[in-house]
């Protein structure tokens, strides 16, 4: 009587001419290379001697209305995720553009002039250091030294999500009158020279 | 002239203006300030054309512009 796995490594020292694949489809000592064309995997997968198609998975048959209904279903979901994408898109735009308004109303003629060039710009903060102010969102302030090199990295930002140029207004106003708590809550790392 | 209040958000920023003569909508711009101040914004009192402003803890009705910026943490 043939069993699952009865010979799927080892070579049974009753069969003759034994091979992997000749026990796989029969696993009595009887087999031979020859009666593989009757044997049936699946019939030893199911431990039966019997042959039973076996069909692991059958796709469904679909009716033509069907197949486009479906296809019209998947161009609406893709049309509405892609409508979605845009809105969000464009919203940023709008945030990002009042945000840059509202920064450019508070620079000087010298800061705007910084900004166009690199969107940076440099503030002196309340204690008499100058700091540079970058586009990023983290890790965007320096502190510079006499010769205008970045000795000194902040690492700080609001805890819900503004646009950048708000993050940079931010960090411009709080330097000018509150450079101390500035530094409380900021993660410093000196930067070598 | 009226007052305007700023506040930072995502959408760039939500504009509040109040007339300083009109009782409704200076204590509308006082209960946002507060509202707000509760929550942990800073507020900054600066002068329309950008000069540089103070940090203030009470609403004044008379601010030319008060900018609202959330709370921070270090990253």
């Amino acid at each position: 009587m043939a069993t699952i796995w009865y010979s799927w490594s080892a070579i049974n020292t009753t069969s003759t001419a034994s091979t992997t694949w000749n026990h796989w489809t029969t696993a009595t000592s009887t087999a031979t290379t020859s009666s593989a064309t009757t044997g049936a995997v699946w019939v030893e997968w199911t431990g039966t001697s019997i042959a039973v198609p076996v069909q692991a998975w059958r796709q469904p048959r679909l009716s033509p209305e069907e197949i486009e209904q479906r296809r019209q279903a998947d161009e609406r979901r893709q049309a509405e995720w892609q409508a979605k994408a845009d809105a969000e898109r464009k919203a940023k735009e709008v945030a990002d553009q009042r945000a840059e308004e509202l920064l450019h109303s508070h620079l000087n003629g010298r800061q705007r002039r910084q900004y166009r060039r690199s969107k940076s710009f440099i503030v002196t903060g309340r204690d008499g250091n100058n700091y540079k102010v970058g586009r990023r969102w983290q890790g965007h302030v320096t502190r510079l030294d006499a010769r205008g090199r970045e000795v000194e990295r902040f690492c700080i930002h609001p805890v819900s999500e503004v646009p950048l140029p708000d993050n940079q207004l931010i960090a411009k106003l709080m330097l000018e009158t509150d450079v101390e708590q500035f530094k409380r809550i900021a993660n410093a790392t000196p930067l070598t020279v | 002239m009226a007052g305007q209040m700023c506040v930072l958000d995502r959408t760039g920023d939500t504009k509040l203006i109040w007339n300083p003569d009109n009782k409704d909508e200076t204590d509308a711009a006082r209960e946002m300030f507060d509202k707000l101040r509760a929550k942990g914004h800073i507020a900054y009192s600066v002068k329309r054309d950008g000069e540089k402003g103070e940090v203030i803890t009470t609403f004044d009705p008379h601010a030319e512009k008060i900018i609202l910026a959330p709370p921070l943490r270090g990253g």
